[in-house]
């Protein structure tokens, strides 16, 4: 018994060093990567960056995911925004709700952050989070697509920014543009979660947009003449056919978030013969393997339209050639993440250095719209994939970030950031520059 | 000389034998370890972490984990697992916060919060003792029921209460304040009446505690019904502190009062080695690990892997049942 | 006495179970034709000895020679078939096979053919052997369920007689026995002896072993304490050495004081779900009431539901004042108390201190103020338990399991005796107890009944109920078949016939 507990107690000790050890490591190795100055006391440490600020900015970062996406994130904050506007980032876990950031913006606090980037979406959890910076007096950014009215006069909150609803809407529409314009008619099965409320509260006014440019692209194409308006037709909670006044032309929209289900009714409706492609206005992941079985069935081409991230789902998505010797996605709409995480940091960086109000639209939160960028097919997107993978082909790198500085530029306001990120719609004008 | 050179490491020797074999150590494990934490995160982040906002910021994220494993403590002890506890508490910060709102009176809605608690805890402590259906596949049964109840009241909206009574409770110090009185009347209930006495007899051999003439069934609705307390206040630290509920509030709020218990030095057969206050004990811990090692600059997805680790050597350690000697025969 | 063959060679041979030492360099020879005696008290390590021989178990160390060889038999199988037959003391056969598969049960081989079972050979070959041994009543081809315990005994000793063994090895049988199971089994050991074979003979029984064994081995404690010569044999003397000390006088009680007319506990035409059906008893101030007979004979039941454990499905249990006792809180509120037969899993709790599991019993009378318990008292509560009991353990907040089994029952009597109980209820309170403790234990229940305290003292040793009891109750089927008071002449023969 006594030779036991002093085994545990050196085994406690063992782990409380190791777990210091790997702290420091891991603590030394993004520092070295990114300001040098990891914290006040190493402050010594070489590598100040070009232009030395001082200690850096601790920004905490309340991230609601993990894997492979989050980590191209993490990385684009410690390579290319942490020395460009001399920040450290400190990232939270996986955070689930309003109390889990609360949780999390109080630790950060207490560990000496200024400022923070919030990635939790629901509205409860805006207003905590906001609140409580307000009372702490740190500044805090939101990273969605609609504005939170109810904190949005508050000093400290900067305002949000996120993928543009309206933008998501001009993508589906240009992707199905494209689709069409091979001059045969084409039927569509659209899974769209805009007529449900409730949890996905962001998804809503993306998926309302989403699916009426569709509606629109299948209008001006085929000159439909739908019964009921558009936007009757996008908040019908039950699933079924459109009526289109054309009988080669078919729309059928199943409303829901319910992957399960509307994997069965894309089963069916497909297995009639009647549709062509299938559109997802959110992630169409879950439904390939059940389209390319109908595909081989009835031997017939479908194609494939869906929301995607810059990973190698995707890639595989647009490199996998089905059984009717098409691409398995045709279209993506995808969403540049990295174009929403520089945007906040230079707002909390104009904010910390005593420009906040230039961030602001008379004292209000602005919500700034990151455009979402349609990929037609496998070279776009392997063009995309390429962009953020090097330090010349970041799309806001550190130069383009250090020209949004107030600071440097004192004719920087909100509407300057506004016009960068409109400029940042054009995909292919993108690549072209930055993969020269 | 040899054995002189050696005395006084056999002392020391001694020393540690001895304390090391008092009853009480094992029960102060968790303790220590809790102050060993606090030092080390204090030297390793210059005196940050044991500043005063950050050891209020570590108070008060252990509170509501604090307080619901508190009341769960006495279910504990009777070697029994309430699966529930979450969802009541959950439950119950909903439906009083929506009393607030219909009523606009804080003393409602503390009257609400706490009767609610301690009328879910009771039915189901009644269930399970009229129905002789093990307490364990009750609250499984009560978990799914009351998260399905709390997600139909909702329906995908959340309950926010006005910004201005939850900065006036916060003022008041209303999460201390109700803390601290449910803490020391659970002490005082756990370690110094015949209720938490009977409950640990309970926990140790029913059959035993039965023939000795402590009934069951009232202990273990007893334990409930101090739990349901817990889940109230617990309920109303929730609201106090986020201001709002809705469906993905505190889903994890059970299993983290479990893992503060078991942490905390509580046994998870529940018996003689039970205590009230290892639920505020654990939950302290948990929140010292997540911020010291956010301020020591850890890795996100390190913290995770590290705090398993701690995790499994203090359950292992604090598990493990004081042995003493063996008497000699006779 | 000319010098005869030695069969079996015991040398030296040790046996711990942990720390606990069973046998302490053991040594002993036994000669052909004749019955050789093992005598010592429960645990003394005569049960012990015998299955290392028989092959149920390994000694630690030491050696046995057997015709001569080294003995190390892997099993009790391979015993047999060697010479080596044990009859023993738990009840060994299946109930649901007939008379003849459980003779032959591991055996089943010598009758097959391929995979089936030759029965009709099996049968006729066991019947034979019953008719050899002379056993009537008994036929091959019986299931065994329809037997009694006797018969089922009978059917064991049948089983290895059929081996013919050189060595017979009957462990604590007789008392399972009436008088003709008895007469059989001192016939096949008398057998035994005239065929030049040998037997060891194991029971607490002394009259029984100053009749039938020519030599008498006492063990103590895993110890030899010595060997006697049938010419030597002195009840006292034995006893003295079995207990290791006098122990005429102070062992039980040798008084025949009476007890009062007061009723502190009655049955009436109790009834519950097994064993009893209108059962009567009643227990008397001051009394100690015996309740003896076979395990399963209801005497147990009768202990449970006296105090309330036991569902009562029609009749009542009431004490002195008329008040029904319905669960064990009733019975306490009145003063009972019940120490369980399943001591360690019903009586104790094995993860709590001494000090918790004494203090139990007092939390509502160890109180100062708005009944917070006081620490005081208790500790004064649960120190007045552990000094007059004279509870050896280093520390009273060690864990009760730490103890040994005569400690832990003093755990247990210490926490009655500290609520102060009046009617106590005791059921086997001296099994797995060493005889040091046991004495003790006898000492504590006899000044109880002097100090008035009710004992109902339920047993399945007739000696201790012999030596203790006022008035003994033999239980057969959950019916009082005997009832007998406190006298001189009271045997164990005399009850064993009103157990089976």
């Amino acid at each position: 018994m006594k030779k036991l507990k002093k085994i545990t107690s050196l085994l406690l000790t063992l782990a409380m060093v190791l777990s210091l050890v790997s702290g420091c490591t891991n603590a030394a190795s993004t520092s070295s990567q990114g300001t040098g100055a990891a914290d006040g006391k190493e402050g010594s440490s070489a590598a100040v960056p070009s232009e030395s600020k001082g200690d850096p900015y601790k920004i905490a970062v309340a991230t609601i995911t993990e894997g492979e996406i989050w980590e191209v994130q993490k990385s684009y904050y410690e390579n290319v925004v942490g020395p460009a506007l001399n920040m450290e980032f400190m990232f939270s876990e996986k955070l689930a709700d309003a109390n889990g950031l609360v949780d999390f913006m109080e630790r950060a606090y207490a560990a000496g952050c200024v400022g923070l980037i919030n990635f939790v979406t629901s509205n409860d959890a805006i207003s905590q989070g906001a609140r409580k910076a307000e009372e702490w007096g740190m500044w805090f950014v939101t990273q969605n697509s609609a504005l939170n009215e109810e904190v949005a006069d508050l000093i400290y909150n900067l305002g949000h920014c996120g993928a543009s609803a309206q933008g998501m809407g001009v993508a589906y529409s240009e992707a199905f543009d494209n689709l069409l314009s091979d001059g045969e008619n084409h039927s569509v099965f659209i899974f769209s979660g805009a007529a449900v409320g409730g949890a996905s509260g962001q998804g809503a006014a993306s998926h309302y947009y989403s699916v009426e440019g569709i509606l629109q692209a299948m209008q001006n194409k085929y000159g439909l003449t739908y019964e009921k308006s558009i936007d009757e037709i996008i908040n019908n909670q039950n699933p079924g056919e459109v009526a289109t006044g054309n009988s080669d032309i078919k729309i059928y929209i199943y409303p829901g978030l319910d992957l399960a289900a509307a994997t069965t009714a894309a089963q069916t409706q497909f297995q009639t013969g009647d549709y062509d492609i299938f559109a997802a206005v959110f992630s169409y992941s879950a439904f390939t393997n059940a389209l390319s079985d109908v595909e081989v069935s009835l031997n017939k081409n479908i194609k494939i339209v869906g929301t995607a991230s810059i990973e190698a789902q995707t890639a595989t998505g647009f490199g996998t050639i089905d059984s009717q010797d098409d691409t398995m996605l045709n279209a993506a709409i995808i969403n540049p993440l990295n174009n929403a995480n520089g945007i906040c940091s230079i707002i909390l960086y104009n904010a910390l250095t005593g420009y906040a109000d230039a961030m602001k639209d008379n004292g209000k939160a602005v919500l700034f719209k990151v455009e979402p960028w349609a990929c037609l097919n496998a070279e776009t997107y392997t063009g995309i994939s390429q962009l953020d993978s090097s330090p010349e082909s970041y799309v806001l790198n550190a130069d383009d970030l250090q020209a949004l500085c107030v600071e440097n530029d004192g004719s920087v306001t909100f509407q300057t950031i506004e016009a960068k990120l409109e400029a940042l719609a054009d995909v292919n004008a993108i690549i072209a520059e930055k993969l020269k | 000389m040899k054995i002189q050179e050696e005395n006084p490491f056999l002392k020391l020797k001694e020393l540690a034998r001895r304390i090391s074999s008092h009853r009480h150590f094992m029960r102060l494990i968790p303790l220590l370890f809790l102050a060993l934490l606090t030092f080390f995160f204090s030297v390793m982040t210059g005196g940050r972490f044991t500043s005063p906002t950050s050891l209020k910021i570590i108070f008060e994220q252990a509170l509501i984990v604090g307080t619901v494993s508190t009341g769960a403590a006495f279910i504990f002890a009777t070697g029994n697992v309430n699966l529930a506890m979450g969802a009541t508490t959950v439950l119950t910060a909903t439906i009083a916060g929506m009393v607030y709102n219909r009523t606009g009176s804080s003393a409602a809605m503390i009257l609400a919060a706490i009767a609610l608690g301690i009328l879910i805890m009771v039915i189901s402590a009644l269930l399970s003792t009229v129905l002789k259906v093990r307490v364990m596949f009750v609250t499984i049964v009560m978990m799914t029921l009351l998260s399905a109840l709390q997600q139909s009241i909702l329906g995908g909206t959340t309950v926010s209460l006005p910004h201005d009574i939850i900065t006036k409770l916060t003022q008041m110090k209303f999460s201390y304040i109700v803390f601290c009185l449910y803490f020391i009347v659970s002490v005082v209930l756990f370690h110094f009446t015949a209720i938490g006495r009977s409950q640990r007899m309970l926990g140790t051999n029913s059959v035993c505690a039965e023939q000795t003439g402590i009934s069951g069934p009232k202990y273990l609705v007893l334990a409930f019904f101090i739990a349901g307390i817990g889940c109230g206040i617990g309920a109303l630290l929730a609201i106090v502190r986020a201001g709002s509920i809705g469906a993905n509030t505190l889903t994890s709020l059970n299993m983290d009062c479990m893992l503060a218990l078991v942490l905390g030095g509580m046994s998870i057969f529940g018996g003689s080695r039970s205590s009230a206050y290892a639920g505020i004990i654990g939950a302290v811990t948990v929140c010292i690990l997540n911020q010291g090692m956010l301020m020591i600059n850890v890795d996100s997805t390190v913290i995770q892997g590290v705090r398993g680790i701690i995790f499994l050597i203090l359950v292992y350690t604090s598990q493990k049942r004081p042995q003493g000697l063996p008497a000699p025969e006779g | 006495m000319t010098k005869k063959e030695i069969l079996l060679e015991v040398c030296g041979v040790d046996k711990n179970f942990g720390v606990t030492i069973a046998l302490n360099n053991v040594s002993f020879s036994l000669e052909r034709g004749n019955v050789y005696g093992l005598i010592g008290e429960n645990g003394s390590g005569k049960s012990t000895v015998s299955s290392i021989i028989a092959g149920m178990q390994e000694a630690t160390r030491g050696e046995i020679l057997y015709k001569g060889e080294t003995w190390k038999p892997g099993s009790m199988l391979e015993a047999q078939a060697h010479g080596i037959g044990m009859i023993v003391q738990e009840a060994g056969t299946i109930a649901n096979i007939t008379v003849a598969e459980n003779i032959f049960l591991g055996h089943e081989k010598m009758f097959s053919n391929g995979p089936f079972v030759n029965k009709g050979k099996l049968m006729s070959e066991a019947q034979k052997l019953l008719e050899r041994l002379g056993i009537e009543g008994l036929r091959a081809e019986q299931p065994t369920r329809e037997l009694d315990m006797q018969r089922r005994k009978i059917i064991e000793i049948a089983k290895c007689m059929y081996w013919e063994p050189d060595l017979l090895i009957v462990d604590e049988t007789s008392t399972a026995l009436s008088f003709e199971g008895r007469e059989f089994l001192y016939r096949i050991m008398k057998e035994q002896r005239e065929n030049n074979k040998c037997v060891l003979f194991i029971s607490h029984d002394l009259d029984e072993m100053m009749e039938h064994c020519d030599k008498l081995t006492v063990l103590r404690d895993g110890v030899i304490i010595g060997t006697l010569d049938k010419a030597e044999y002195e009840p006292d003397t034995i006893r003295r050495m079995m207990v290791g000390r006098e122990v005429k006088g102070n062992y039980y009680r040798n008084d025949f004081d009476g007890y009062g007319d007061e009723v502190v506990l009655r049955a009436d035409c109790i009834t519950t779900m097994e064993d009893l059906l209108c059962f009567n008893l009643e227990l008397h101030k001051g009394e100690i009431l015996g309740l003896g007979g076979l395990s399963h004979c209801g005497m147990h039941t009768v202990g449970r539901a006296l105090f309330g454990i036991e569902k009562i499905l029609d009749g009542s249990v009431t004490v002195a004042d008329g008040t029904r006792v319905k669960n064990p809180r009733v019975a306490i509120n009145h003063r009972m108390a019940y120490v369980s037969k399943n001591r360690d899993t019903e009586s104790l709790g094995l993860s709590a201190s001494i000090y918790e599991n004494i203090a139990s019993t007092g939390y509502k009378v160890n109180t100062w103020f708005l009944n917070l318990i006081s620490g005081k008292k208790e500790n004064a509560y649960v120190d007045k338990q552990v000094q007059e009991l004279s509870i050896k353990c280093a520390n009273k907040h060690y864990n009760v399991n730490t103890l040994s089994g005569g400690n832990k029952q003093k755990v247990v009597f210490g926490k009655w005796i500290a609520s102060d109980a009046e009617i106590l209820i005791l059921d086997c309170p001296t099994r797995g107890i060493d005889v040091g403790v046991k004495a003790a234990m006898y000492q504590l229940i006899y000044e109880m009944k002097k100090a008035g305290k009710s004992i109902l003292l339920i047993s399945e040793e007739l000696q201790e109920l012999i030596g203790m009891c006022d008035r003994i109750l033999i239980l057969k089927d959950g019916e009082v078949t005997c009832e007998k008071f406190r006298t001189e002449n009271v045997t164990e023969h005399m009850l064993i016939d009103y157990m089976i």
